[in-house]
């Protein structure tokens, strides 16, 4: 069940509050964790059960894995890295196999004109990110980096529904020594309400409302169409509107839904389109997959350890792999890519302006604001691979873009209205946690910090603004689903 | 939740939070309840206010499923639109019937949408008769679906507890923000309420929907509203064209239409319900189209599936009386009404279009079903075929007999329906010349390499398929292709040929190439010797078949004056020889079937087609321009020569209707 569903808003989390409050009441803390991961697994399998036999059985072998290591690390590390190996491999090929086959299969075809045949595999959901979750874990296990080991945190670590399907990447540095925590936790519970009312309208209201406007230019740069200048650059901003809007929406109602536990999990999104520059962009999107990104992959590579050179194929070969994390499609390959030359040009600039350039070290605000401006379209560019279907597609669109065909006329309807409402709600509006002061999680990667003081308009959990909460809840739930109108009076 | 632990300020939001959303949707629900705009509840309909409900009209499958709740009928009619527009409850038959009747039909209703209703309406009020109307669509293995509008949370089912279909059929409608729009929209659009073309009983009523609704059948007339919805049926049946490969996955038997079918026959029987079966008269035009498309005279199969499912019923409840299948879809005098000529903007008397029947067809229709007969009214002989094992060969026999009668008598209908079918168009190249290429070039043949590849990569781009020769006969004995479909053919074995080769694979192409078996002829010079023949034969996207022995052209000597005329040494014998040596020579050379030839230079005649036949190939190709569609004469292919001397428009056109013309 999705977040935004009735099922999800009015029957599993009440009863899920139900439970785990009535054994926390009670003193039964342990049995709440236990309930809340027999809970998370029904969320998991109420999308196809037979998904749950992966999810178990990942976890259990994972935690076998995690036992190995830990009991040999001492004594016999070698033992220990060939645990850790055999581990990583595991989950890589159980990845590999659900999600690359199918590409790997149909390209191979295609290359060696061969015709070898694989049943479509069905890609069970959220495996990428528990995945990633589960490596960093082993590989912390052997670094020393994990105090205690428990079967049930563990399983509820990976489980745990908020974050499950689509993140964020929680570490478990940050989740695992919550689960321990005792004493009154329902203090969290306004935020946690708030945060994910927030969190369903930014998702119903504002990115399903983009993607009215994302959606046909992208369907028909697909059926061969070739878009105008303004046509194109509209959808695309448009579907980037629409990403940004749905992804950190989600994020905001899985952070939301484990504030109501009482779990406070990373923030993921923080305004990322009021970035000056592709480096800050990614400190600002989907924060929790850069963070393992670096961590997991850039920093192994040699991250900037062996000069600039090495330096800079590490970024593209993280950034290409983060780009086929996202899908196996070679639209993803070149959006990673695409995103790797920016963060070279973007390194490079840093390098160039001050000792080059002799540019001046505070920076202007007018040199911000380009900063902001070309880092959009540089973005919005990028996206177009993202979402197109195939990269035929993305090219057709972009040639647009650029100007290779017609330039289009202006309209100022209803949608450009629109368009340039969300935009600069992206650039200027506060964020849900400069909203709410809202604090990650401590952890590995530090304290939970709390957003810079911004605006007078800081949630409280007062009275004023519960009723400003309900009516917007009121709002989405009054939107929840379509129903959608049948026109076919011909049959 | 135990109140103590809870910090002073969780709880007070809380409440705060949930009365303000709940006042918010309650407020909005008692709006939407006082105008009630899907007509749920009909509790308080005030002229001026909200008596014209015009957001019912694009949500047939919500209004109707409160209209149950509402009139509890006890015999209800189901089926597509023809039937919603062609059935009411107010015949005598069924008014007879005890308890009130509704027309639940609604359009593009699927097999499984008809089973979940008819089980609502029976949760609501036990139902007692129940009258089914199928279509092509419905008696097919193709797997089952529902339509974008079928919600099935609105609907009543044993095992659902009623206060749960309240809150996921009124609860949820009413705190709908589409509700509440469809409520501003209805107090809005009082003042000038469109034409009521639902019935009471739940009937479209075609007078007023075609009349004063339709704007086709207003502006253009009763004709040339036919003649739209016959276009529209052969493009909703020939169907997009997929562009992406869908992966295959084995239709489940028990979650096909006709599964529903049978399960609806189930559930009658389970529940003791009269169950009346009965095929759409839809006019011949529709059969026509099928045929056309599909190769299947009207719905041959579908009906011997319906009558082996009622035959296995039968079985199983030997002591009860039989369902009826009452087959309405042959030829009869309705099915055939001639259409009033073009431009005439008179109205036809039993059709609508050649899907929808008048009222007065479904009267007939109820007549029969119920073994009535009306004074002044009646039913036309050949109207109503009882189907069941006994009668099913007889039927059909009879009515494939009625389709040959039918074609004689209306050549111009069938022509006109038959020349909406996309086709295959077969083309035909000889030499593909490179720049400055030293072979003699023949103007008449030849084609430069880039005129070739870019009427190739229009190809592509337009997702033609290429078939190859047994796909072409395949095509022609009906085979579906559920894309648009081209040949690619290469005449006389010329060396340049090949230049095609590598662009045919960018492009995954299939072609035929027609080779002259023997040697010593002076046409396709120069030509592929056989080593050059033997690695084309390797390409699995190639075939190759026969062009004769040494291809005879020569004006006065073609193979029509051997077998004609007084050739000096050239007879029929001679005619014989160049047909069975070259399909000889070449499975030799190739080791494999050759089937086909393709006439030189087109000639051919009738004597030529027989010893052709009789040298065992089983389809012939000519050049005669023009476009092959299914059930056209296997031994007279249609082909199309194509050159360099025109533009890519004139290529175009040819793809259109085998032309290839242009002035210099």
């Amino acid at each position: 069940m999705l977040f935004n569903s009735y099922t999800f808003i009015f029957a599993f989390l009440p009863l899920t509050l139900l439970v785990y409050y009535s054994l926390r009441g009670a003193g039964f803390e342990r049995s709440a964790i236990l309930a809340l991961t027999l809970l998370s697994l029904g969320f998991y399998g109420w999308w196809n059960p037979i998904d749950l036999l992966l999810l178990i059985s990942l976890t259990f072998a994972n935690y076998l894995f995690a036992k190995c290591i830990w009991a040999y690390r001492q004594a016999h590390p070698s033992v220990a890295k060939t645990f850790l190996i055999g581990g990583l491999i595991g989950n890589l090929a159980v990845l590999g196999y659900f999600k690359y086959a199918n590409f790997l299969i149909d390209n191979t075809n295609a290359l060696l004109g061969l015709n070898l045949f694989l049943a479509q595999i069905v890609l069970p959901l959220g495996i990428s990110f528990f995945t990633f979750q589960k490596i960093a874990f082993l590989v912390d296990v052997y670094r020393g980096k994990v105090d205690f080991l428990n079967g049930l945190d563990f399983s509820l670590f990976v489980s745990f529904f908020p974050q499950l399907i689509a993140g964020p990447i929680v570490h478990h540095s940050e989740v695992l020594p919550q689960f321990r925590q005792t004493g009154v936790i329902s203090g969290q519970i306004p935020m946690g309400v708030t945060i994910f009312i927030i969190g369903l309208a930014k998702k119903i209201w504002l990115a399903d409302t983009a993607a009215l406007y994302a959606t046909p230019p992208f369907a028909a740069a697909a059926s061969g169409e070739t878009l105008s200048l303004l046509a194109a650059w509209s959808g695309a901003l448009a579907y980037a509107m629409q990403l940004y809007f749905d992804f950190s929406g989600y994020s905001d109602m899985a952070i939301g839904a484990a504030l109501l536990v009482g779990i406070r999990l990373p923030v993921n999104f923080n305004s990322p389109y009021k970035a000056t520059g592709v480096i800050d962009f990614w400190r600002r999107w989907h924060i929790t997959l850069s963070r393992f990104l670096r961590e997991y992959l850039y920093i192994p590579l040699g991250g900037n350890r062996h000069g600039p050179v090495r330096r800079y194929i590490n970024l593209l070969l993280t950034m290409l792999l983060g780009g086929l994390w996202h899908g196996a499609n070679w639209t993803f390959v070149v959006w990673g890519m695409l995103h790797g030359v920016y963060l070279v040009v973007n390194h490079a600039w840093h390098f160039v302006r001050p000792r080059i350039l002799k540019m001046s070290t505070p920076v202007r605000p007018i040199e911000v604001w380009i900063g902001r401006v070309v880092t959009l379209m540089a973005i919005t560019f990028a996206w177009v691979f993202f979402r197109a279907a195939d990269v035929a597609t993305a090219f057709s669109m972009l040639g647009s873009m650029v100007g290779l065909h017609e330039f289009g006329t202006a309209t100022f309807g209803s949608e450009t209205f629109l368009l340039i409402a969300l935009l600069l709600g992206a650039f200027f509006a506060p964020n849900t946690q400069e909203l709410t002061g809202y604090v990650g999680p401590s952890g590995i990667y530090g304290e939970g910090v709390a957003p810079a003081q911004p605006v007078q308009l800081r949630w409280q959990p007062t009275l004023r603004w519960a009723a400003m909460m309900g009516c917007l809840f009121a709002f989405a739930v009054a939107s929840l689903s379509r129903l959608s109108e049948f026109i076919y009076f011909q049959f | 939740m135990d109140r103590k632990r809870l910090p002073a300020a969780t709880l007070p939001y809380l409440i705060v939070l949930t009365a303000v959303t709940a006042a918010l949707l309650i407020l909005v629900s008692c709006f939407n309840i006082l105008v009630d705009p899907f007509a749920m509840y009909r509790a308080m309909e005030i002229p001026g206010f909200n008596i014209s409900k015009p957001s019912i009209y694009r949500r047939m499958r919500l209004y109707k499923a409160f209209e149950i709740k509402r009139v509890q009928p006890q015999t209800v009619i189901v089926g597509s639109s023809r039937t919603h527009v062609g059935l009411r409850c107010s015949h005598q038959a069924l008014s007879r019937l005890a308890g009130p009747c509704y027309n639940l039909a609604f359009d593009g209703a699927t097999t499984k949408e008809i089973y979940f209703y008819l089980r609502h309406a029976h949760a609501i009020r036990p139902l007692q008769h129940v009258i089914l109307g199928l279509d092509r669509y419905h008696a097919t293995s193709a797997p089952a679906f529902t339509r974008s509008d079928y919600d099935p949370l609105l609907l009543y089912s044993p095992e659902m507890p009623r206060w749960l279909n309240v809150m996921t059929a009124d609860v949820r409608l009413l705190t709908h923000f589409d509700t509440l729009r469809a409520s501003i929209h209805t107090l809005r659009s009082q003042d000038d309420p469109a034409p009521h073309w639902f019935a009471s009983d739940g009937q479209r009523l075609g007078d007023i929907f075609f009349r004063q609704v339709e704007p086709t059948f207003i502006q253009d007339g009763p004709r040339a509203y036919f003649d739209a919805i016959d276009r529209q049926e052969v493009q909703d049946q020939f169907g997009p064209i997929p562009t992406k490969q869908q992966p295959k996955s084995p239709v489940d038997l028990e979650e096909s239409a006709l599964a529903y079918i049978r399960r609806i026959v189930e559930f009658c029987r389970s529940q003791q319900i009269d169950l009346r079966i009965f095929i759409t008269p839809t006019h011949v035009h529709q059969s026509e189209i099928s045929v056309a498309l599909w190769g299947e005279p009207s719905l041959e199969s579908g009906k011997r599936a319906l009558v082996q499912l009622l035959t296995e019923d039968a079985a199983r409840f030997p002591d009860r009386p039989l369902i009826s299948l009452m087959d309405f879809n042959g030829y009869s005098p309705i099915t055939t009404e001639p259409l009033p000529p073009i431009g005439s903007r008179k109205e036809m008397r039993f059709y609508w279009d050649s899907s929808h029947f008048k009222e007065i067809v479904g009267d007939y229709i109820l007549d029969r079903l119920f073994a009535v007969r009306t004074a002044g009214r009646p039913v036309p002989p050949d109207f109503g075929i009882l189907l069941n094992a006994k009668t099913l060969d007889t039927a059909l026999a009879r009515e494939r007999e009625a389709r040959m009668e039918y074609l004689r008598k209306f050549p111009k209908d069938v022509a006109a329906l038959q020349a909406l079918i996309p086709g295959l168009p077969i083309l035909v190249y000889h030499q593909i010349l490179r720049p400055n290429t030293p072979e003699p070039i023949d103007d008449s043949t030849a084609i430069s390499l880039e005129q070739f590849e870019s009427q190739m990569r229009y190809l592509h781009e337009q997702g033609y398929r290429t078939l190859n020769m047994d796909e072409v006969v395949d095509y022609l004995k009906h085979a579906t292709y559920p894309q648009k479909v081209v040949a690619i053919h290469f005449d006389d074995g010329w060396k340049s040929g090949q230049n095609a080769l590598p662009i045919l694979k960018d492009y995954g192409f299939k072609a035929t190439f027609w080779i002259i078996a023997g040697a010593g002829h002076d046409i396709g010079s120069p030509h592929m010797g056989w080593d050059e023949i033997l690695t084309l034969a390797q390409n699995t996207h190639i075939d190759i078949h026969s062009h004769t022995m040494t291809h005879p052209w020569k004006k006065g000597e073609t193979l029509i004056d051997w077998v004609e005329g007084p050739v000096p040494g050239k007879g029929i014998k001679h005619a014989t020889w160049e047909l069975t040596e070259s399909r000889k020579r070449l499975e030799e050379k190739l080791g494999r079937p050759v089937r086909y030839l393709a006439w030189p230079s087109g000639l051919y005649n009738d004597v030529l087609i027989h010893l052709a036949e009789q040298a065992g190939y089983q389809a012939l190709l000519t050049i005669d321009e023009g476009i092959n569609r299914p059930g056209n004469d296997l031994m007279r292919i249609h082909r199309t020569m194509i050159n360099g001397t025109c533009d890519i428009e004139a290529f175009k056109q040819s793809l259109v209707d085998g032309s290839y013309n242009c002035s210099p």
